[in-house]
């Protein structure tokens, strides 16, 4: 499986401030990836870091194998949809075909049309949603291999998010070449209907990653009758305990469930995982091997 | 990138235009009535003397005021409207992220916008002195001025200078500052101080000046006159220095004072007590003696020959520190945002 974003000990400052610290995880290629994390939790250094926009303090990141840069093979759609609000959305693809050498024109209109955009309409005049579409068909008209998206949802009413993700989708489906997409969101809920792969950050480092059904099938709650942690069979990681009086609850990271009448192991939520990585200020260097899809 | 350009700064290359259609039609007319007006009429009378010819060029005092104020003006507007929001205006609305994710590279992004950008408002600004050379050759002619400071800085080739280094200045602090409206400020300001401390404190040294005894009524085209003497404490004393006004065709005087001491020829200044024409009860002096006497005056000047050599090297000066601001602009775009 070749990785389409590798990062090594990545670390970004800004001035004093720690955006990202020791970054390592790697995008598998075709995948559609969730960047989950808090406000504040390096999603958008981290998408910038990928495109270009911005270079690294410390660490390696490669796209391609090689330096961010290859701009023609990303697209890239920037937090709150940046658009010149003076410009038509007929100038915006103008813009796009002017400035990328595989512009797909139909493909631009098709999505223009279908989102419903005016083509004469001035972009400062579309309401954010259609920003969000016109930004969108900017980005996949020039044909990637890699889409990032920041936070493209987040400040959309839940009619035109579905839209959107819809089509978001339908660019995944169609993509020849085969594309791979990261899109972040502070929530969940935004990313678990498109994504088949995870990385959680908070804090500016990663606290999780890998494929969804990876870490699904890998994470269990136990329930028990008290007992100590360290009494749990050997191929299960106590990632998280809790004990009431007469009975504990460990979140544990297995290979595989375990039948044992003395427990209840059931899967993990995905929610509750998520959560769970993002509450945790556990050192997440020994969270994330484990956590790497095993394949 | 060219047609980007294009788009995004349409309404300001327009606006420009219009003026400039503007000036170059009233100009023109109004340029081609002065010569009609002047026409035959003698113009190497003394000062005081071309009584229709000042006259008429009276006459066309505001209009040209007016077009010396544009040529004045239009490098400041165009630094700060053209110059401050090329990268500023990005920076703000957050389009930057958009822009530098087509397959542009930055680089090649700001080079064209800077030389697009730069190209149009040489062009525009040289148009309009060009206009205004034109319109005011005979006025300027007969003004024998244009190496005073401000009207050289109207004239010729400088203004073209001046417009390349307004934009990448613009750009430069636009990039640094990264709002339209502190930028556009912060451009204005800075550009009026360098505009006029270059005047003052860079020109005169572009080349080494001449230094010079002149006599003060010996030569025919570069002459004085005697002005009169110095007061101390409000009075006139045997020690007050003897002065003159010095006449100097299209050349560039530096001293700070338009009164010269007169001397005599080893260069002592003379006073009132030992000027070579004593009147009738030493004051005034008897003006036919005066100008048969052999007197000079120190001169500190650019000759008016050097007005073109002038003219190369400070649009030369200019174009260097727009390239060196383009060179900054470029590597804080790379360095900064990176």
């Amino acid at each position: 499986m070749t990785a389409i974003v590798e990062t090594r000990a990545l670390h970004k400052r800004y001035g004093r401030r720690q955006a990202l610290t020791d970054c390592t995880l790697s995008v598998p290629a075709g995948r559609v990836v969730g960047l989950v994390g808090p406000n504040g939790a390096g999603k958008s250094t981290l998408l910038q870091l990928a495109c270009g926009l911005l270079t690294p303090t410390s660490g390696s990141i490669e796209v391609f194998g090689a330096p961010p840069g290859q701009l023609a093979r990303v697209g890239f759609v920037a937090q709150d949809t940046p658009v010149y609000a003076a410009l038509s959305v007929a100038d915006h693809l103008r813009l796009g075909a002017r400035l990328n050498p595989r512009w797909d024109a139909a493909l631009a209109e098709r999505r223009v049309r279908q989102a419903g955009l005016d083509p004469a309409q001035k972009a400062g005049r579309l309401s954010g949603g259609q920003r969000a579409q016109l930004a969108l068909a900017l980005a996949v008209a020039k044909r990637p291999e890699l889409l990032l998206l920041d936070e493209p949802v987040a400040a959309l009413d839940p009619l035109a998010r579905r839209a959107f993700l819809q089509g978001l989708m339908e660019f995944v489906a169609e993509a020849e070449p085969q594309a791979t997409v990261v899109l972040s969101s502070h929530l969940l809920s935004d990313l678990e209907r498109v994504c088949d792969h995870l990385v959680v950050l908070a804090d500016s480092r990663v606290r999780a990653q890998g494929g969804i059904d990876d870490l699904l099938a890998t994470h269990f709650r136990l329930t028990t009758a008290r007992r100590a942690a360290d009494t749990l069979p050997a191929g299960m990681r106590v990632l998280h305990a809790e004990h009431t009086e007469r009975q504990s609850t460990f979140t544990v990271r297995a290979e595989a469930a375990v039948e044992d009448p003395s427990w209840v192991m059931e899967p993990l939520g995905l929610e509750d995982l998520v959560l769970h990585h993002m509450s945790t200020p556990s050192a997440p260097t020994d969270l994330s091997p484990a956590l790497e899809p095993q394949r | 990138m060219t047609w980007l350009t294009w788009r995004q700064q349409r309404t300001q290359f327009l606006t420009a235009a219009a003026v400039l259609l503007l000036a170059t039609a009233y100009l023109l007319v109004d340029g081609l009535r002065l010569r009609h007006g002047i026409h035959g009429l003698p113009t190497d009378c003394g000062i005081n003397q071309c009584f229709d010819l000042e006259r008429v060029i009276g006459s066309k005092h505001n209009a040209y005021l007016a077009a010396d104020a544009l040529v004045l003006l239009a490098p400041a507007l165009i630094g700060a409207f053209w110059g401050a929001p090329l990268i500023a205006r990005e920076l703000e609305t957050g389009t930057h992220r958009m822009v530098w994710s087509q397959s542009v590279p930055r680089g090649r992004w700001l080079a064209a916008k800077l030389l697009l950008t730069t190209a149009a408002a040489v062009l525009v600004t040289g148009l309009l002195s060009l206009l205004t050379t034109w319109y005011a050759a005979p006025i300027d002619r007969f003004d024998h001025n244009r190496f005073q400071p401000l009207l050289f800085s109207l004239r010729g080739l400088v203004p073209l200078g001046y417009a390349a280094f307004a934009v990448a200045l613009g750009a430069c602090v636009g990039l640094f500052l990264r709002r339209t409206l502190a930028a556009a400020a912060v451009t204005l300001v800075v550009f009026a101080a360098v505009q006029v401390l270059v005047p003052l404190a860079v020109r005169p040294h572009l080349q080494q000046p001449v230094h010079e005894l002149a006599a003060l009524h010996k030569d025919p085209i570069r002459h004085g006159s005697f002005a009169g003497f110095e007061t101390t404490g409000g009075r006139i004393g045997p020690d007050s220095r003897m002065v003159a006004v010095f006449d100097l065709p299209d050349g560039w005087m530096l001293s700070d004072s338009t009164l010269l001491p007169v001397r005599d020829a080893t260069g002592r200044v003379l006073t009132l007590a030992s000027q070579p024409c004593p009147g009738s009860d030493q004051f005034p002096p008897d003006s036919a003696c005066l100008a048969e006497a052999d007197l000079y005056v120190a001169l500190d000047y650019q000759p008016a020959d050097r007005y073109w050599t002038f003219q190369f090297a400070e649009t030369g000066l200019y174009l260097a520190a727009a390239a060196a601001l383009a060179a900054l602009t470029s590597w804080g775009l790379r360095r900064r945002l990176g």
